[in-house]
């Protein structure tokens, strides 16, 4: 039977049954207490180092070794990855002031913050109707892919949800299912063979996790959910800004297929291509255990599968790549795939490949590069008769397959067994598995792991239950958050601002930090607002790096303008000033050092005479017509010390003078 | 005490519990029993994480050895001596010390016997001297002092302030034949009897200056000593003795902050 190697764009999502749902991870902004740098950044969770993402280099390295441990593996998946982390090595980076022993799993935890528990709660309950629990018990939950030092994530249910715990989406009512609280993991810096690279300034950040209801039933519904959630959460003013701040998980399942979970999405616009794509990725599985049914293939046929050692058929290898790993010592492993010949290239999603499943379920499984099929073969230099020997050495057949890898023996070895056991679980449940999926920047997404029990979570030994007390409780009652179309209507009121304006603000998650600095300098509103909105994605188009521009620099900036020491003019100059050169430099230097003081009305109207003065003839004859002209060469020897607007009512006033 | 020793006796354990795919336990627990497969140490030792890191083991001599932090997993740290040696993840043994007692044909003996009356009192200034005096009437047979510096105790207060010198006690004390032994609460570094006029008067009254010996140390010695012997010059000159690495010829540069 003809096989379809293609895969369709998109999808029946109705006859399909599509469903999704959520889990909503925003990182939480909360000081442990009053230092500065607290302030700024917020706080860890369970200790007091400042939540501060950095990009300098680290000054702590650890190596550490995971382990199996015992009591945690219920599923024999699980236990198979546990073995795998028995060999990996997994290095830390961490900063010597922003780092302390507890990020390192050299110190038992301090005292939750308190300020993130409260801010979670408050959310969870205000925002999002959720009931909160009445003791708040702290869970380890097991993961060893490195991204936690001690081996478990700490997290704790907060809130669960009821009958209204609900939020309006479009017209479509999407229910809330539960709150919790929990620790960000370290950040991934690289993987190379079977050592991982991790930082952990991101370790221990506190999050709130808002998980829905699987109410959406379409990729664009999906969109909309997120996208108001996050909404919800950033008027809160209690949530950190800026990229990386929000990951989301989405649970994917079609009628036919089972829940598939992608895990950790940050690009809110490529929601909806996930959901698409998983969509038919579920589809084209089925029909691909299908077409291996069809084709015979069995259990059995898979467990024969061995990894043979091809090296010294590449020894003349012509390929760039091949040369190089051989001079490095390395191996090419193959192993036979028995009727895949031509399934390689079926396409699971567009753009991913059954090849692309196997290069993905090596690299987690032992860390290797990637493979080369027998689909995508002869080519990038290696050549047919290299192509024959290689069938020839495995035995296959017109209807088998192969795969390269090219490494150690060793990680060769343990990533065809990784191959094999996946395939193994393909055929032993005639469906799909459920699993966890890693977003790829191309919306497609790849092989990360089986998905796990929950058996993983036990209590948290070194912290006590807490308590929700009577005075939390009030200070959660008596909080109100301005829902976004109320704020909208204030900043209108309140602020002068046109509807656009306010609109665009209400949304924003500077808003507190906009109402911050028209309230406590004398600067009109709608500079503030589109300083925060259109200058700032005027900065970041022209590949200014604004997220170093923090709400200290901000307020100081306004500060100086109240003072009279700068002119609007000057603004975009300092922005871009203090993005590329934070840490070094103040304020004030930056001013003094561009030159930017505003300069004083007397100098600017001695300025205007002397320039109308060495063109007192064209403005004695055309008048008000030479206004640009002398406007031009006035801006231009103030060079932004001056503001337009003063500038343009003065040398009108000049020049009516001169011709009156 | 294992006298005679002629193996490796190797002590382990771990400073993050066994639930966490991070417990040090394992490779401290893989380490120690290499060690005492293979190595050729003949000396009592704790194997512990060397650094943050797991990739080594390190090896203290028991008597020389304290736990310096409360959490980390290099907690252990030998002082005043090298370590022994330092074991990596891949069991490869690599020796530190110069002066290693290696295995041998000899009959271990064992002296187990303890006398437990015996105290670890650290001093400080305001210190009430009294204490002294309660420990003696409940019938103490020795007292470690973990003195400061050199190894002083509060000796020549200013003058109203007599009350607070420990010196009429520490008198007592020896005069009921009870064995004082001097140690310094620096715990790095040596004690010595002769540098200061307060150092001078109490060695004079027959306070042992325990060299080297870290205090608590000091405090089991003393209990096994008594346990051990009867005689009193006996037990004087076992405490000043060294009989297993718990006093070090001399001090080495090397020997601090390791």
């Amino acid at each position: 039977m003809k096989v379809d190697i293609k895969a369709p764009t998109t999808i029946d999502y109705e006859k399909e049954g599509l469903i999704v749902g959520l889990e909503f991870h925003q990182q939480i902004h909360a000081p442990y207490n009053e230092s500065a740098i607290q302030k700024t950044h917020g706080s860890k969770l369970f200790c007091p180092c400042p939540a501060f993402l950095r990009e300098d280099e680290p000054d702590i390295k650890v190596i550490r070794n995971f382990r199996a441990v015992s009591g945690e593996t219920g599923d024999i998946d699980i236990s198979a990855a546990f073995e795998r982390m028995k060999q990996a090595t997994t290095i830390y980076e961490g900063y010597q002031d922003t780092t302390c022993l507890i990020e390192l799993d050299e110190e038992p935890i301090f005292p939750i913050n308190k300020e993130a528990l409260f801010r979670a709660l408050a959310m969870s309950k205000k925002l999002f109707g959720l009931e909160l629990v009445d003791e708040i018990l702290i869970n380890r939950k097991t993961i060893i892919d490195g991204s936690n030092t001690s081996g478990f994530q700490r997290t704790a249910q907060i809130a669960y949800g009821n009958e209204d715990s609900k939020i309006m989406v479009g017209d479509k009512e999407i229910g809330l299912y539960q709150a919790n609280i929990e620790e960000d993991s370290a950040k991934n810096v690289g993987t190379e063979g079977k050592t991982r690279k991790f930082r952990l300034d991101r370790l221990g950040i506190p999050l709130i996790e808002i998980a829905t209801s699987p109410d959406m039933n379409t990729p664009e519904e999906t969109l909309a959910t997120a996208s108001r959630i996050g909404e919800l959460l950033r008027t809160t003013g209690f949530v950190k800004r800026g990229q990386g701040t929000i990951r989301q998980d989405l649970n994917v399942s079609i009628k036919k297929g089972t829940r598939i979970e992608i895990k950790g999405v940050s690009e809110l616009e490529l929601l909806p291509t996930y959901v698409n794509n998983e969509a038919i990725r579920q589809s084209r599985m089925i029909e691909l255990l299908r077409i291996f049914k069809e084709r015979g293939l069995t259990k059995q046929k898979i467990n024969q599968i061995k990894a043979i050692d091809l090296t010294r058929l590449f020894k003349k290898c012509k390929a760039k790549f091949v040369k190089s790993a051989l001079k490095r010592k390395e191996y090419v492993i193959g192993a036979k795939l028995p009727h895949l010949a031509g399934l390689l290239a079926y396409e699971l999603q567009p753009d991913y490949r059954l090849g692309t499943e196997i290069s993905e379920i090596s690299k987690v499984t032992a860390g290797v590069g990637g493979i080369l099929h027998s689909d995508e073969l002869p080519k990038f230099g290696i050549s047919e008769e290299e192509i024959s020997s290689v069938k020839k050495k495995l035995k296959t057949k017109a209807e088998d397959g192969f795969f390269l890898i090219i490494g150690s023996k060793i990680l060769g070895e343990i990533a065809v067994e990784g191959v094999k056991n996946i395939f193994n679980m393909w055929l032993a449940s005639k469906t799909l598995i459920p699993e966890v999926r890693s977003p790829k920047t191309n919306g497609t997404t790849a092989y990360l792991r089986p998905l796990p029990g929950q058996a993983r979570m036990y209590p948290e030994t070194d912290a006590r239950p807490i308590s929700l007390t009577a005075k939390m409780k009030k200070k959660i009652e008596d909080i109100k958050f301005e829902m976004p179309e109320e704020r909208t209507l204030r900043y209108i009121k309140e602020f002068k601002l046109s509807k656009e304006l306010a609109d665009q603000l209400a949304l924003h998650p500077q808003n507190n930090l906009f109402e911050d600095i028209v309230n406590s300098y004398n600067v009109k509103a709608t500079l503030v607002a589109s300083t925060l909105l259109s200058k700032m994605i005027d900065l970041r188009r022209q590949g200014i790096d604004i997220d170093r521009i923090d709400d200290t620099y901000l307020h100081k900036l306004f500060s100086s303008f109240e003072k009279g020491k700068i002119s609007t003019d000057a603004i975009e100059q300092i922005l871009i000033t203090i993005a590329e050169r934070k840490n070094e430099i103040s304020i004030e230097e930056i001013i003094e050092q561009l030159g930017l003081e505003r300069i004083d009305e007397e100098v600017i109207i001695s300025t205007i005479s002397s320039i109308v003065e060495e063109n007192i003839k064209l403005v004695k004859e055309r008048g008000m017509g030479t206004l640009g002209t002398v406007m031009r060469l006035v801006m231009d020897e103030l060079a932004g010390k001056a503001d337009g607007k003063q500038v343009s009512n003065l040398v009108k006033k000049e020049i009516q003078k001169r011709t009156a | 005490m294992l006298g005679d020793l002629n193996a490796p006796v190797v002590l382990t354990g771990a400073q993050r519990s066994s639930d966490r795919g991070s417990f040090d336990g394992a490779i401290n627990l893989i380490s120690a029993v290499r060690v005492a497969a293979k190595a050729d140490i003949a000396c009592v030792m704790i194997c512990m994480h060397e650094s943050s890191n797991d990739d080594a083991c390190q090896l203290s001599r028991g008597t020389k050895v304290r736990k310096m932090h409360t959490s980390r997993r290099d907690a252990f740290r030998t002082i005043n001596d090298i370590p022994l040696a330092r074991i990596t993840v891949e069991g490869e043994i690599e020796e530190l010390n110069p002066e290693i007692p290696r295995r041998n044909s000899k009959e271990v003996m064992v002296r187990d016997k303890y006398e437990d009356k015996v105290a670890l009192i650290k001093t400080y200034p305001g210190i009430d001297a009294e204490i002294i005096d309660w420990y003696i009437d409940r019938g103490i047979k020795g007292i470690i002092f973990e003195g400061t510096g050199l190894g002083h105790v509060p000796t020549f207060p200013p003058e109203g302030e007599e009350h607070r010198s420990l010196f009429p006690k520490i008198q007592r004390a020896i005069e009921e034949d009870i064995i004082v032994g001097m140690t310094s609460q620096c715990l790095y570094g040596r004690v010595h009897p002769f540098v200061y006029r307060a150092l001078r008067t109490n060695y004079q009254l027959g306070v042992l200056y325990l060299e080297d010996m870290i205090p608590e140390t000091a405090l089991i010695k003393l209990g096994w000593t008594l346990g051990n012997y009867d005689d009193l010059d006996e037990v004087k000159e076992v405490m000043i003795t060294n009989l297993a690495g718990e006093i070090s010829t001399n001090s080495r540069y090397q020997e601090f902050m390791v």
